[in-house]
């Protein structure tokens, strides 16, 4: 990983499109500006984190469970 | 081809059937190819890796059992899938089923998009707050 410092303004650029400001600093949390190319996808990386948490957790099934399941929910739009 | 399946034993399915996730689904990373199974009366779907038995997800469409369930499909998908028109997009949504029955619950945060069109599909993550990945089904009310 590349670690760099930079100041409150100081900005990075990554490859051809990509730029990333600081744009302010407090004593426990950074604010950052990205420019970047409408079809990269940016996120908060507890996000993917948690969508990668809930992927793997709703693989935990018991099959009767299942059949239960459909059941619910048929009432459910029934409603 | 045949493919072996969580829930459903061996299945011979077409080659065209198969939808290629590049980046496969986070969690999973190095699986990219899944069948959408469709089981008759059921509320459910599934979607199953055809490189490993036990990744199925059991899924559901979103816009059926939510109410006013609404996002935009993000630039970095259209592209990602080539959607050239509304028409060919189906969305799922990934459901949780807990250690009862009842706890149901849906991931609206993080749908799955197929482009029928070219078999493509992603899991996209989507920016609005007001959706989170458990998204309780069945009412309390009605345990």
């Amino acid at each position: 990983m590349l670690v760099l410092t930079r100041k409150k303004d100081e900005s990075i650029i990554i490859g051809d499109d990509i730029e990333i400001v600081i744009t302010n600093i407090q004593e426990d949390r950074v604010k950052i500006g990205i420019v970047a190319p409408k079809n990269l996808k940016i996120y908060r990386k507890e996000l993917i984190e948690a969508v990668e948490k809930q992927n793997i957790s709703s693989l935990k099934i018991k099959k009767p469970n299942i059949d239960i399941a459909k059941k619910l929910i048929v009432k459910e739009k029934e409603k | 081809m045949l493919v072996r399946t969580k829930f459903f034993g061996e299945l011979e399915v077409a080659e065209d059937g198969v939808f290629h996730f590049e980046k496969g689904i986070p969690g999973f990373q190095n699986l990219d190819k899944y069948i959408v199974l469709k089981e008759d009366n059921s509320a459910f779907d599934y979607l199953q890796s055809t490189e490993e038995d036990e990744v199925c997800f059991i899924i559901i469409d979103p816009f059926q059992v939510v109410e006013n369930y609404e996002f935009e499909i993000s630039d970095a998908t259209v592209k990602k899938l080539s959607i050239e028109k509304v028409e060919d997009v189906v969305v799922y949504s990934i459901i949780t089923i807990g250690a009862e029955a009842k706890d149901i619950t849906v991931n609206l945060k993080a749908p799955i998009i197929l482009n029928m069109n070219n078999k493509s599909g992603v899991q996209e993550i989507i920016d609005n707050e007001e959706y989170n990945t458990r998204h309780q089904l069945v009412k309390e009310t009605d345990k």
